[in-house]
Order: C-alpha cells, then sequence, then structure tokens
C-alpha cells in the first residue's frame, strides 16, 4: 500500500515536469517562429537599405555628376553625355563591370528622360542570378545637355537644355 | 527481581528508516532534476546573449557601412560615432583585400572601393570620421579618414601647409603640437602614437616612456614635395620605403592618418583606379561634346589625345592604370599626372573664355 502511494507520488513528478517541459517547448517554438519572422524582415531592410545606398552613391558618382560649378547650382544634376559615355562603358571590350559591381552590386539603372523628350537609357544592368524580387527605387534628376546651341537651362546657364527625367534603381533580392 | 520486558515495535522502526531513505532521495532527485532545469535555461541565456552581441556588432557594422556610403558622395565636417566599447580592424592589402572588422566578432565588411585611411586598430567608444575630396582636377572620389580620441597625434614643426586648421577638434583627434620633438616621450595612455613632422629630417634617439609597442608608434614627415614614412624600433625612427610625391592637400591628411605606409600605398591605388574610371567618363564625354567650335582634340587635351599603344586609353587614365597597378608605387609618374593636371587646367580655362562647355 504504502509502495503503491510512493509509486503514484513519483509519477506525480515526474508527470508534473514532463508537462513543464512541454511548455517550455511549445514557448520555445513560438519564441524561435517570431525571431525567424523578425530576422526575415531584418533582410529585407536591409537589402532595401543597400539599394538606398546604391542609390545615394550613385546620384553623386563623379561618372554622371554635372560638372562642378553647376553641379552646385543645380541640386540632383546629371550630366546627359556623361550617362552616354557611361552607359557605352560597359558595351567596350574594356568593360569595368567588376568594378561597379563593387560600388552599384546587382541592380539594374535606367535613366528616363520625360521631358521635353521621352528616352529610357539602360546605364548599368546586372540583375541577380536566380533573383525572386525587384524592386525598383526611382530618384527625381535635372539632366543636362550642354553644348546645345540657343538654349538655356535656368537663368545662369546659356548653350545649356535642362531635361526631366527620373532615375531608376531595380534591386534585386 | 523485576524483569522488564520492551517490546520494540520492529515494523515501525523499518518505516522510519525507509522514510529518512526516501526523503534523502527525494532531495537527491530534486537537485538533479534542479541542475537540468537550470542548465537548460542558462543553456538559452548564453545562446541568447552570443546572438545579441553578435547582433549589436552587426548593427554597428551596417551603420559604419552606411557612413562610409555617405562619405563617398558628400565631403563633410568630422562626426564623432558612439559606439559600444570595440576594436575596429582596418586592412587593405596588395593582394587586394580591403576590409574592416570588429575584434573578437568574427563580423566583417568589405570595402573594395571605398579609399579609408585609418589606423590599422581603433579603439574605444568613439569613432571618428572625417572625407575630404580628392580632385586631379576633375573631382575623382572622397577621401574617408578614420581615428579614435584615444589615439594621440604629435605635429612637430611648423605648418607650412595649413593642415592644421582643418582638422577636426581637438578633443576628436588628441593631439600635441610643438615647434621641437620633444626630448622625452611620456605616457598619456594612448594605444596608439602617430609623429607628424613638418618638412624636418628625422634623426636621433628618442627617449621613450610610452608603455606601448613599438608598432603602435610611427611617423611621417611631409615635405613640399614629397612624403616620407617612418616605422619606430624602440629607440628611433627608420625610414620604411621610398618617399612618395603626392598631387593634392586630400593626400598629406591621408598620410596622416594612414596606420602606415603600405596601408597609404594600398588606399591610394584604390584611388588611382576609381580615377582611371573616371578620365574614361570624362574623355569619351569630351569626344561626344567635341565640334568645330568647342574643339576638344588638340594637343594640350590629354583625356582627348590617345596614347600611342593603345588608342582606346586616354593619357590620364594610362597614367592612373600605370600608379594602380605598380607595385608599391614604384613606377607611378607622379610627374606625368601633375603635367596632366595643368594641361587639363589651362584646357579648361580656354573651353571657359570660348564659352565652350567645360571639361570639369
Amino acid at each position: 500500500m504504502n509502495s503503491l502511494k510512493s509509486q503514484i507520488k513519483m509519477f506525480e513528478t515526474i508527470a508534473i515536469l514532463v508537462i513543464f517541459f512541454i511548455l517550455v517547448s511549445i514557448g520555445f517554438v513560438y519564441y524561435n517562429s517570431i525571431s525567424q519572422s523578425l530576422i526575415k524582415q531584418e533582410s529585407r531592410e536591409r537589402i532595401e537599405l543597400e539599394s538606398i545606398q546604391a542609390a545615394q552613391r550613385l546620384t553623386y558618382l563623379p561618372e554622371l555628376k554635372c560638372t562642378s560649378s553647376i553641379a552646385k547650382e543645380i541640386g540632383s544634376c546629371v550630366d546627359f553625355y556623361k550617362i552616354l559615355a557611361f552607359r557605352d562603358m560597359f558595351h567596350s571590350d574594356n568593360s569595368p563591370e567588376e568594378y561597379y559591381y563593387d560600388i552599384l552590386g546587382y541592380s539594374t539603372i535606367t535613366v528616363y528622360v520625360i521631358y521635353p523628350e521621352e528616352e529610357g537609357i539602360v546605364i548599368y544592368d546586372k540583375p541577380k542570378p536566380n533573383f525572386k524580387t525587384k524592386t525598383a527605387y526611382q530618384i527625381p534628376v535635372v539632366l543636362l545637355k550642354e553644348g546645345v546651341k540657343n538654349s538655356r537651362c535656368g537663368p545662369e546657364f546659356s548653350n545649356a537644355q535642362c531635361l526631366y527625367g527620373l532615375i531608376e534603381i531595380g534591386a534585386y533580392s | 527481581m523485576q524483569l522488564e520486558v520492551k517490546f520494540v515495535n520492529v515494523a515501525s522502526m523499518a518505516s522510519r528508516k525507509k522514510a529518512q531513505v526516501d526523503i534523502q532521495f527525494n532531495w537527491i532527485f530534486v537537485i538533479i532534476a534542479g541542475a537540468i532545469i537550470l542548465m537548460f535555461f542558462m543553456t538559452i541565456v548564453f545562446k541568447n546573449m552570443g546572438q545579441s552581441e553578435s547582433k549589436v556588432s552587426r548593427k554597428v557594422v551596417d551603420q559604419l557601412v552606411a557612413i562610409f556610403a555617405g562619405a563617398e558622395v558628400a565631403t563633410s565636417t568630422a562626426q564623432e560615432i558612439a559606439t559600444p566599447e570595440m576594436q575596429l580592424n582596418f586592412l587593405c592589402e596588395e593582394s587586394g583585400l580591403s576590409e574592416f572588422n570588429i575584434q573578437n566578432t568574427g563580423i566583417s565588411k568589405q570595402i573594395p572601393s571605398a579609399v579609408v585611411f585609418a589606423p590599422d586598430k581603433v579603439k574605444g567608444r568613439k569613432v571618428i570620421t572625417w572625407s575630404l575630396d580628392w580632385s586631379v582636377p576633375y573631382r575623382v572620389t572622397n577621401f574617408l579618414y578614420v581615428t579614435s580620441p584615444l589615439m594621440r597625434y604629435y605635429f612637430i614643426g611648423t605648418d607650412t601647409f595649413n593642415l592644421l586648421e582643418d582638422l577636426p577638434r581637438e578633443d576628436m583627434m588628441t593631439r600635441e603640437i610643438s615647434p621641437t620633438l620633444p626630448e622625452k616621450i611620456l605616457d598619456k595612455n594612448n594605444y596608439k602614437v602617430k609623429f607628424i613632422f613638418f618638412d624636418a629630417n628625422i634623426q636621433g634617439n628618442i627617449e621613450s616612456k610610452l608603455k606601448i609597442n613599438k608598432e603602435d608608434v610611427s611617423a611621417v614627415s611631409l615635405a613640399p614635395d614629397k612624403i616620407t614614412f617612418y616605422r619606430y624600433n624602440g629607440e628611433s625612427f627608420v625610414q620604411d620605403g621610398e618617399p612618395l610625391p603626392y598631387l593634392t592637400k586630400s593626400e598629406l591628411y591621408a598620410a596622416i592618418f594612414s596606420e602606415d605606409r603600405a596601408a597609404y600605398v594600398c588606399n591610394m591605388k584604390k584611388a588611382f583606379r576609381r580615377l582611371e574610371q573616371v578620365s574614361r567618363v570624362v574623355g569619351a564625354r569630351a569626344k561626344l561634346l567635341n565640334t568645330d567650335a568647342c574643339n576638344y582634340n588638340s594637343a594640350e587635351s590629354v583625356l582627348y589625345q590617345e596614347s600611342i599603344n593603345n588608342p582606346s586609353i586616354n593619357s590620364m587614365q594610362l597614367a592612373a592604370r600605370t600608379c594602380q597597378i605598380s607595385v608599391n608605387f614604384a613606377n607611378c609618374k607622379y610627374s606625368i599626372l601633375a603635367d596632366n593636371i595643368k594641361k587639363l587646367n589651362a584646357k579648361n580655362r580656354q573651353l571657359e573664355y570660348a564659352s565652350c562647355p567645360l571639361i570639369y
């Protein structure tokens, strides 16, 4: 009788421990699933941040930026002929694709001229292999086309035409 | 005589003994089970602690990368970044590896294109960053300088270059200015010390009371035409490699913030790589702009004049590429670069006079 009582007590203790560990495991699984979703969100935010950094670098690249004195007057100013020259570089024998990958990463960069002409110029195209999503960021810019006779870009700059456009950065993830 | 008979209840004795054993076993069981539960939770706590530290380190690295990206695009006044107590290591090697990492975390970030001049280790709770543009003569890139307030800089001589006025504040960049080298260098609890000599020959032994490794003491001499790096052997400064010419004030600051000659050369090569690419675009733009009225194709225009050996590359590109691939800058022709810069300046003035689009 006593031995039965003690066995029951022992089973009771073990059962309490088992239930306790089951509850802890459930809590742990729940915590892990929340952590995983937080990690995924952080990863998405990091990709967005990297894309914004690439966009920021792009608009200030000396390869695209308007010449110094003009750049100071016009905010987001890119030189139209520099854009064409930059694009042509990647189609030449000595393509600097590997070099610009370090700066621009996996992305596709397109310059859209929207006024007064309409034109789309892809200046950099390096999509990520097996990418799942592509997110596009657009930055409004002024495209300065110098050497255009009988034109003005604002009151200060003669023989130059201002075009209005967007730089679109397509980021891959 | 009375015989006393005491009856002993054997069953109850056995039961008491059993109870005593039972209680002891119960406590042993409680201790073992408690220890297992405690170990389980301690494991979770320590694992999470490790993950949190990695997370904080990762955040610091991301923040620094964002700052480096910002510095690449715009020059700025010196910034002070608060960080947890840590050591940042900067590495730039001839092999092409360029990165920074946080000591003892295994977290690192490659910076293959950013031109960052920093000591090999930046310690403490603050990181100081500052950026200046490098224009030769058109803007090529920004130089980012990194240091710590726990490092001490000694400026010896007369600052004929006017470098001191533009440096970060003294609380950001701890420094001492002296017309001559002090007779004794006292230890002021700095983990690294750098001496900057303005146009002086560094000779003689230095009595040092510094309690740091000799590798953490270095010097650089800035002359009107060259920069010379020195290592410290415990007693005196020994020249480290050949002197290097320079083109702009930004390179003088780079020499001040660099760990040593090797790190300076490594980062300057990144700058020259950039110069090559920018020169390519600027040259191609000049060709597109070329008209009868605005002529870029002239003997003075180094961006348009193609080299004889390789018609697709202009003179500025070639000079930059030579510096980039030259081991220890042995074949880097600064004289050609300086000459090209003069020619471009002259050409730009001509174009401005003729109301033509400028080269830069």
